[in-house]
């Protein structure tokens, strides 16, 4: 009995796609969806250019199936595809005024610690001052540069680190981090309101 | 202490960003995008059919086009060539036609054989020509002397 492709690693499902089963290549999207979506979308701040986007990206990345050599994981291939194209789709949309469309929170973000810790000086009006928090943190994020929002988005909010980044971008680590610190100040020159009591 | 946010503050802060989820869900989200992604395999597959369907084509046509348009500085002299040909043709027919009268006048003209006796005119100017030349000369009568110019002078009224 074949195994389910839900049990197959990247690589098998891969060399199925490859093999012309275009029902692997649906895992590999099911698999990654999740993780890409959050870059993009952190990316864009906008759910519908953030659901093209993903299509555009998967079926990019399905055409050049061939070209993966297996030297970095699927997933960091499959990323630096994304961040690529979303580089250039926040080039091209840049003329035009970005709307943010805010994606609904996770209720378990009331037992976040860290985050709760970060906000414990607001108002007991909880869920609107968090619902306002994502308003502010998504306008200052929107107004960081494209390269500086996206290595805030890949660090601070997917986790990845500085060498997956650099290599993601195509630029040194230096350059990552250099990045980052410039990020970081803006953010706070822009939320210290949050801190204020 | 200060109120100023550190960069640490900022990170926990950012940390909201992990917990949005999109409405739909990333579940049917990604379903949306396996459709989506094979309606583009689909349409590509058909692109690529049709525009392999066209290089196919071409590649079957081209070695005739390639052929005529090589063939066409030779096709253009044969066709100049034809053209001259023609003309010659129509020329040549009049000289034939000429020709054939000039046969015809040959071929009806007596053939004369060594041993045949040639015709009694052409004879007679043969002789005429083997005769020695004579002079024709007209003897006037001796002038007198009433007219003393007359002897041997023409007069010419």
């Amino acid at each position: 009995m074949p195994p389910e492709p839900t049990e197959l690693t990247d690589t098998e499902l891969i060399q199925l796609t490859l093999a012309g089963q275009t029902t692997a290549f649906d895992q590999l999207i099911r698999r990654h969806y999740s993780r890409l979506y959050a870059t993009v979308y952190h990316m864009t701040s906008h759910r519908e250019d953030t659901i093209d986007l993903l299509q555009e990206i998967f079926a990019r990345a399905y055409r050049s199936l061939d070209r993966f050599r297996g030297e970095s994981q699927f997933y960091t291939w499959l990323h630096t595809i994304g961040v690529n194209m979303t580089l250039n789709f926040l080039k091209k949309r840049r003329r035009r005024q970005p709307s943010l469309s805010l994606d609904a929170l996770d209720p378990s973000i009331e037992n976040d610690p860290e985050l709760n810790q970060a906000t414990r000086t607001r108002s007991p009006a909880k869920e609107a001052d968090l619902k306002d928090l994502q308003r502010k943190l998504n306008a200052a994020m929107q107004s960081l540069s494209e390269d500086h929002r996206m290595v805030v988005t890949l660090y601070d909010i997917q986790g990845h680190q500085h060498n997956e980044i650099a290599k993601m971008l195509g630029v040194s680590e230096g350059t990552v981090r250099s990045r980052l610190f410039y990020a970081h100040r803006q953010l706070q020159s822009q939320l210290d309101e949050f801190w204020k009591p | 202490m200060s109120n100023e946010p550190s960069s640490d503050h900022v990170q926990s802060l950012l940390r909201l960003k992990r917990y949005e989820r999109p409405a739909e869900g990333y579940d049917t989200l990604a379903e949306q995008t396996v459709a989506a992604f094979h309606r583009q395999a689909l349409h590509r597959a058909r692109t690529i059919t049709i525009w392999q369907l066209l290089k196919e084509k071409w590649q079957s046509l081209r070695p005739v086009t390639a052929v005529s348009l090589a063939a066409l500085p030779v096709l253009m002299a044969g066709l100049i060539a034809w053209s001259y040909r023609s003309a010659d043709r129509s020329t040549l027919s009049q000289t034939q036609a000429s020709s054939a009268s000039a046969v015809e006048l040959i071929s009806s003209s007596p053939v004369l054989t060594p041993n045949e006796k040639i015709a009694p005119a052409v004879q007679n100017v043969s002789e005429q020509k083997n005769q020695s030349p004579v002079k024709k000369t007209t003897v006037l009568p001796p002038a007198t002397e009433a007219n003393p110019e007359d002897s041997n002078i023409i007069i010419v009224r």
